[in-house]
Order: C-alpha cells, then sequence, then structure tokens
C-alpha cells in the first residue's frame, strides 16, 4: 500500500491568475428578453456569475473546504492503456466491519457529488449500516489523469474502479452510481459479477422489457396502465430527448470540436455546464459559489476540461463484446446476473422511466420511488440516497449482508 | 420609404485588437495521439496553427479593402412584427439592361462572401446566355446586416422573416419579379419565397440542397409506382450513404443549435478559437476536398467573429426555425409541394443529404437538374463554373425556366 498517498488539491496561482484574466475579457452573446431558460442559461445569469467568479468567488476558502475530505492518488493498471494516476476520497468508518462501496459519478458531476452523504454513511445507528465510502474522480475528470489515446471507454472505466477497490484491500464491494456513475457501475457488475456484489443506482438508461429475453415483464408492462407519476416521467423524458440532447449529440461525435471552446473560455465552459444544474434538478436552490466550484472543478481539472467529454464519443463507438457482439452500453441495459440492484427513482432525473422496466436489469431487492429529486440525487436530497442504501443494506433490506464479514452493523 | 445607402465595412480598431489579445490567451485542449483525423473535430495542429496566423500575420485591413471593392448597400427594411431591419448587401447589375434579377442566399457557416467568386460571369452574357442582376444580401443575424434582436427582443425570427426581408429587399430594389437561388439555410429561405411570394414576384428557384419528401402510394400514386420500378444509381446509392453518415456523425450541430443554441453561444462568442474550430469543421467535412487557404479559412471565420450582430445571433435561425409553432418544422416546410414556382436542382456529390433523385418531383415542377461530378455544400465557393452553369442553362433559352421574368430574360434587346 505504499503507493498510496495523500493528496491535496492545490491550483498554481499562475492558473487562477490566467483565469481572472479571460474573464475579464470575456464577450457575451445577445439574448432575447422572453427567453428565460429556452434557449441555454440566460444572460443575466451568467454575467453575474461570471462577475462572481472575477470579483468576490474564493476559490482558495473552496479548496480549503474540499482539502477536509481525506483525498488520495494511487495508480492503477489498465489493460492495454498502462498506468493511470487516480485521485480519491476514502472515507473509512470507524466500524470495522463496514461495507465498503465505491461512489461513481458522472458527467457534469465530480467526486464532490460524495460530500453530503459522506458524513451520513460513516456511522451506524438504530441498525442502519455503516459504509467505508470510495469516491474517486474517474479518469479524464477532476484531479485524476488523463488517457492519452483512444479507445478508453466504459469497460475501461469500470476496469479502473474495481482496481481501485482492489487496491485498497476491498475484494468484495457494493456500488452507487448514476449518469456514466450508472452504465459504469452496471458494467463493474457485469464484469465483475464475483466482486461486485450489490448496486444502487439512481439514473437509469433503461428501455421495456423485452417479450423475447423477458416475456413476463413484456407482458406486465403491456397490460398495466401507467400511473400518473409514471406519465410525468415518461414526459419528461421525451422532454429531455427533443430539446435537451443537443449537448449530448456533439459530445458523442465531436468532442474535439467542442474541446476547444471548453478549454479555452471559463465562461463558455461556465454555461455548458450550468445549463445542466438547473434543467436537470427539481429546483435545487444552487447557490452562486456551489455552482462555480462545480465548474471549476473542470476548469481546474488535470486533464483539462476537454477530456471529460470523451467518454461520450468512446461510449458510441465502443469496440463490440467478443462474446455477445454488443457494445458495452447495449450490455448495461441487460440482465445482469449476480449483482443485487437497489433503485432509487427521482421524479426530475433526465430518464425517468417506469420502475417495472428496471427490474429486467437483474435481481432488483430495492426500490426507492421518491418525490423529489432530480439528477445529482446525492447532492440535491443527500437524505433520500442515503435512506435507500441503509433500507437496502440494512438488516431487513434485500442486500443485508451480501459483502461476507461485512455487514456494516454493530453488535 | 426604405433608405438605400452604400456600405462600406469598418471594423473597429478596438475589436481587432481585443481579438489578438484572446488569441494571446487561448488554452488548447490535449488530444488522444492516436485517433483518426478529423472523425472527433479538428486537428489539434491545424487550429493551432491557424490561431497562430491568426493572431500574427492575419491581416484583416487588407481584406477589408478588398471586399470593399465589393458594390455594398444597407437596406432599411420593416418586418411585419418585428420592426426596422438593416440589411447589409452586394448588388451588382449587369451592362445588360434586361439581365434577369437573381437574388442568392447564403446558409451557415456561409456569407456574403459565397457569391463574389461567381458574381463577374453571372454578370456577363446577354448573347449567349443569360445575364443576371445579382442580389446577395447577408441574412439579418449574419455577416453585417444588423441583428433581429436590434429592432425588437421578440422571439420567432424564422424563417419566414429572413424570407420576408429578401422579398422587400428586391422590391425596394426596383425587382417586382425576380428568381432566387440558395443552398443550406438559403434554400429554405428560397422555399419560403417560392411559397409565400410565388409565382407573382418569385418566378423560380435553383437549391443545392434538396431534401424532398418520399413519394408515397397516398401522396404520388404515380410518381411512387415510378420510383418502386427505377433502380437506384450508383451516384444515388453514394448520397444515401451520406445523408445516413451526415445524420449519425455530421448534424449534432443542428440538434444542438435547434434546441439551445444560447448554451454553445457564450463559447462561440468569448472564445475566438472555439468559433475557429465550429466552423471550421464544417469547411472541411462539407465541402468535396476543397483546398482551403488559411486567408480563406480565417475570412469566412472573421466575418462570423466581426459581424454586427455577434457570432452566435447566426444560431438562432436554428431554433426558431424548430419551434415555429404552430407551423411545421423547417424541413417539414421544405418538402411542401410547390407547384406553381419552376424549380431547378443542382446535386453535388459531397453535399450532405442527397436523397433518390425522383423525390425531388414531390417539390414542385422540376424544369432543371444537374447532378455534378465534384463539388460540396459550399458549391459557389468550391466550383463556381457549375452554379454559373446551372444558372446560365436552366434560365437560358433551352432552359426550362427560360422567360420566366418576361421580358428580363437576360438577353440582350436589338437596340442595346
Amino acid at each position: 500500500m505504499a503507493d498510496i498517498t495523500p493528496f491535496k488539491v492545490s491550483i498554481p496561482q499562475e492558473s487562477l491568475d490566467r483565469l481572472h484574466q479571460k474573464l475579464a475579457l470575456a464577450d457575451f452573446p445577445d439574448e432575447l428578453d422572453e427567453a428565460e431558460w429556452d434557449y441555454g442559461a440566460p444572460l443575466a445569469d451568467i454575467k453575474r456569475l461570471t462577475k462572481h467568479w472575477l470579483e468576490k468567488y474564493d476559490w482558495r476558502a473552496e479548496e480549503r473546504k474540499i482539502n477536509e475530505l481525506p483525498q488520495f492518488k494511487t495508480s492503477v493498471t489498465i489493460d492495454r492503456f498502462g498506468d493511470l494516476d487516480l485521485h480519491f476520497v476514502h472515507q473509512k468508518s470507524p466500524i470495522k466491519n463496514a461495507i465498503p462501496l465505491i461512489f461513481v459519478h458522472g458527467w457534469p458531476g465530480s467526486f464532490l457529488e460524495v460530500t453530503k452523504i459522506l458524513p451520513l454513511l460513516s456511522g451506524s445507528s438504530d441498525g442502519s449500516p455503516a459504509f467505508h465510502v470510495i469516491a474517486p474522480s474517474i479518469p479524464n475528470f477532476g484531479f485524476s489523469q488523463g488517457v492519452k489515446t483512444k479507445g478508453f471507454a466504459v469497460p475501461q472505466y469500470a476496469e479502473a474502479c474495481h482496481k481501485l477497490m482492489l487496491k485498497l484491500g476491498y475484494n468484495e464491494y457494493v456500488t452507487q452510481g448514476g449518469d456514466w456513475g450508472w452504465w459504469i457501475t452496471r458494467t463493474i457488475g457485469r464484469l465483475y459479477p464475483t466482486h461486485c456484489l450489490a448496486s444502487h443506482y439512481n439514473m437509469l438508461s433503461t428501455v421495456p422489457p423485452s417479450p423475447t429475453t423477458n416475456p413476463l415483464l413484456s407482458l406486465q408492462h403491456a397490460l398495466t396502465p401507467y400511473t400518473a407519476a409514471e406519465r410525468a416521467g415518461l414526459a419528461r423524458t421525451a422532454w429531455f430527448r427533443a430539446e435537451g440532447q443537443g449537448y449530448g449529440a456533439i459530445q458523442n461525435t465531436k468532442p474535439q470540436t467542442l474541446g476547444y471552446s471548453l478549454a479555452s473560455s471559463p465562461v463558455g465552459l461556465l454555461a455548458w455546464i450550468y445549463e445542466k444544474l438547473h434543467d436537470w434538478t427539481d429546483s435545487y436552490p444552487w447557490t452562486d459559489d456551489e455552482v462555480l466550484t462545480w465548474v471549476s472543478v473542470y476548469y481546474f481539472s488535470t486533464a483539462g476540461p476537454a477530456a471529460s467529454v470523451r467518454i461520450y464519443y468512446e461510449n458510441t463507438h465502443d469496440a463490440q463484446d467478443a462474446r455477445t457482439g454488443l457494445p458495452a452500453w447495449k450490455l448495461a441495459q441487460r440482465w445482469t446476473p449476480g449483482v443485487k440492484i437497489g433503485v432509487g427513482h427521482f421524479p426530475r432525473d433526465i430518464y425517468v422511466l417506469p420502475p417495472l422496466w428496471s427490474r429486467a436489469l437483474g435481481e432488483v431487492v430495492y426500490e426507492g420511488r421518491h418525490e423529489r429529486g432530480g439528477h445529482f440525487a446525492a447532492y440535491e436530497v443527500p437524505e433520500l440516497i442515503v435512506g435507500d442504501l441503509r433500507a437496502m443494506f440494512g438488516k431487513r433490506g434485500g442486500a443485508f449482508g451480501v459483502v461476507k464479514g461485512k455487514d456494516g452493523v454493530v453488535g | 420609404m426604405s433608405p438605400i445607402t452604400p456600405f462600406k465595412i469598418s471594423v473597429p480598431e478596438s475589436k481587432i485588437i481585443r481579438l489578438q489579445r484572446l488569441l494571446a490567451l487561448t488554452d488548447f485542449p490535449t488530444e488522444p495521439t492516436n485517433i483518426e483525423p478529423w472523425t472527433r473535430g479538428p486537428p489539434l495542429a491545424d487550429i493551432k496553427r491557424l490561431a497562430h496566423v491568426w493572431q500574427h500575420s492575419f491581416n484583416w485591413r487588407a481584406i477589408e479593402a478588398k471586399l470593399n471593392e465589393l458594390p455594398q448597400y444597407m437596406a432599411q427594411i420593416e418586418i411585419e412584427g418585428h420592426g426596422l431591419n438593416e440589411i447589409h448587401f452586394i448588388h451588382q447589375p449587369s451592362v445588360i439592361k434586361s439581365a434577369i434579377p437573381l437574388l442568392f442566399v447564403h446558409g451557415w457557416p456561409g456569407s456574403f462572401l459565397e457569391v463574389t467568386k461567381i458574381l463577374p460571369e453571372l454578370t456577363e452574357g446577354g448573347d449567349e446566355y443569360p445575364a443576371f442582376h445579382v442580389v446577395a444580401p447577408s441574412l439579418i443575424d449574419f455577416g453585417f446586416s444588423s441583428a433581429s434582436k436590434e429592432a425588437s427582443v421578440k422571439s420567432g425570427f424564422n424563417v419566414d422573416q429572413h424570407a420576408e426581408a429578401c422579398h422587400k429587399l428586391m422590391q425596394a430594389l426596383g425587382y417586382s419579379e425576380y428568381v432566387v437561388q440558395g443552398g443550406d439555410l438559403g434554400s429554405a429561405v428560397a422555399r419560403i419565397l417560392a411559397s409565400t411570394y410565388g409565382p407573382n414576384s418569385c418566378k423560380a428557384q435553383l437549391i443545392n440542397n434538396a431534401a424532398p419528401a418520399q413519394p408515397t402510394a397516398e401522396s404520388h400514386p404515380e410518381l411512387h409506382a415510378r420510383v418502386q420500378a427505377t433502380a437506384l444509381t450508383d451516384g444515388e446509392l453514394a448520397g444515401l450513404k451520406r445523408t445516413q453518415e451526415f445524420g449519425e456523425n455530421g448534424n449534432a450541430f443542428y440538434r444542438l443549435q435547434s434546441t439551445r443554441p444560447l448554451t454553445i453561444a457564450y463559447s462561440l462568442s468569448s472564445s475566438p478559437v472555439g468559433l475557429l474550430a465550429w466552423i471550421y469543421e464544417k469547411l472541411h467535412d462539407w465541402a468535396d476536398d476543397y483546398p482551403w487557404t488559411e486567408t480563406e479559412i480565417l475570412t469566412w471565420v472573421s466575418v462570423y467573429y466581426f459581424s454586427r450582430a455577434g457570432p452566435s445571433a447566426s444560431l438562432n435561425i436554428y431554433y426558431e426555425n424548430e419551434h415555429r409553432h404552430p407551423k411545421k418544422t423547417l424541413f417539414a416546410e421544405m418538402q411542401v409541394e410547390i407547384p406553381d414556382v419552376p424549380l431547378g436542382i443542382a446535386r453535388f456529390p459531397k453535399d450532405l443529404i442527397l436523397l433518390p433523385k425522383l423525390w425531388h418531383h414531390t417539390m414542385g415542377p422540376v424544369v432543371y437538374e444537374n447532378e455534378h461530378t465534384r463539388g460540396g455544400h459550399f458549391p459557389a465557393w468550391e466550383c463556381p463554373d457549375a452554379i454559373v452553369e446551372d444558372l446560365r442553362t436552366m434560365f437560358g433559352k433551352d432552359g426550362g425556366a427560360y422567360r420566366c421574368t418576361g421580358e428580363s430574360d437576360g438577353y440582350r434587346v436589338a437596340n442595346d
């Protein structure tokens, strides 16, 4: 374990100075007065945030707060890609038999999304389980290393997460993830079924059960009318697909074209990300500081903000699995044996699909149908994510004791 | 009364200095080392080189002086519900008084520049082939025309308003009857001109970028039967493949610009290199191996960077076209049959959407069709001779649109 080193974020002053130079020179587009959010982030918001970023926002204070998290760095070796330096949060619970849990973020999220649930997962009370929590910056994001060659797709992100857990001595573990974290943890479960024993998801990109692979579920789907909540969820999903996926189309096909903008313009990066923080959440009352800290993690990231969108391209152009002839993203939507699954459904996520569809993913032992919360559930409604995990892994939960000798409960 | 005044481009020195300061502050992304060039966007080496030239040796003032040799004007045009707009345009009449008034409409990321190579030839003629009076505007929100926002901050300035602007411009110039040539957004404007102002004013349309509907047994029984009975040519098969390729890999910009234009606008307005990459990707991908020089690329991009409305205003048309409640979306509108305005189709093999040729007949009366062997999305720039040939043939003495503008048929009158 000698090469697991403690880490503190420390952005060089010259990077801060250069950021300020760019912010001071920012030119803005025009905007139509009635636009609100229809065309993208409103001009008044972006101007205000830019001014705050330049004049009042205190990155050093935010950096100090981030550095209160227990952060580390270590190297893992990825097949065909060599060694990669990974940054991660590692909070060990004082309870020895706590459940090892890896929390995998997505885009435009980061390891920061774990911050609010950390204090609630560490201890055990009234029989609810405790967790050792590991939250990496996935490769190409945050303070982890960037990947220099092509083809680093979801299976490789899964491999990085899995090898990190092994390196930390967690041979068996559970996962929590949404956004890319969903795709990555699905793939961890598929590739490492004897290690990844249970997974909790928020944001699932499920499909209707297929009559050939899931005839009973498919029949049930056909015969059961949707509830009002399900109809609302499908409408939200349809809205997202019609109006909200332009960014995804660009990132899937021309990430380098976009990368020139994201790397060169902090205001461009801010607008690109902030639109999601607004559109994808359940009226979360973002403070300006929160927004700028989330964006700064991208701006100051080790690999640079352009690297973070490559996962979209690689996923779309992923090599097909040798055995099935299917790309990783398709396999993620199919039955994965050996992983006990818990699902958190949040009404203001971007894909809000009927819970029945999730049952085609594998053995679903827990389902949380929530009335609040959106895409960044652990950050918006941490108590609901924690509630899901405690129920799923608690004494009466369907994944209780799934990791041998580590049920997370005292006594 | 819509006053028309001569115009010369004069970008303030402060804008040029600011551009150079921003270029000096540019940070570049990394690039995976083993990718196929151009699969994910313009190569890093290209963008770095172009940025360097733009900052250090590109001479905008020299370009500006050259452009100002063109006959440029500004017209004030009232757009219904959207106030008084100012339209920048080139107007090159022919010496042949009975020349055909031709409106040339650019698209994105093109500009009025696209007409400059065909101007001299089009205004010549009158004996063996027709001559044209050429009018080539900057669309509102583009080039040196005003921003639609200047006159009215209302949203909804879509292709209908752009067509109204073009039509009123032609009327203001005294061309009560005219023909139109357009590609990209310009072909959409041409279709709206034909449907709204044809056949009385807009007498014929030549478009490169037809995107027709597929004839069905219900919509066009005879045509449908012909389509079923006719094998596709190699050219058509290649065209379908190209269309599919575009749909899968090349039209993300359309999805983004037609749903969240402001989200990318902040980047394009604040980062010259971001704008350069956004446009240069299309100049490369959409042309037929055209050997763009650095000066050409940077001139095209500078027209956006130095545009009166700013580089991002030009994206709004995408959003407005796709949210034309309660009217149809743009593509649906372009498919609507216009039965009384002669239609000419110019096909270029490296264009983006190339559907089976028989389908064109669902758009209206096809009086001219030419399938070229070279050229892409910017034919007037890439292969100007081809577009000139198309116009001269379509409107010439043996052409399907001959005399559509009556006595202004493009030919010299005996006592001229």
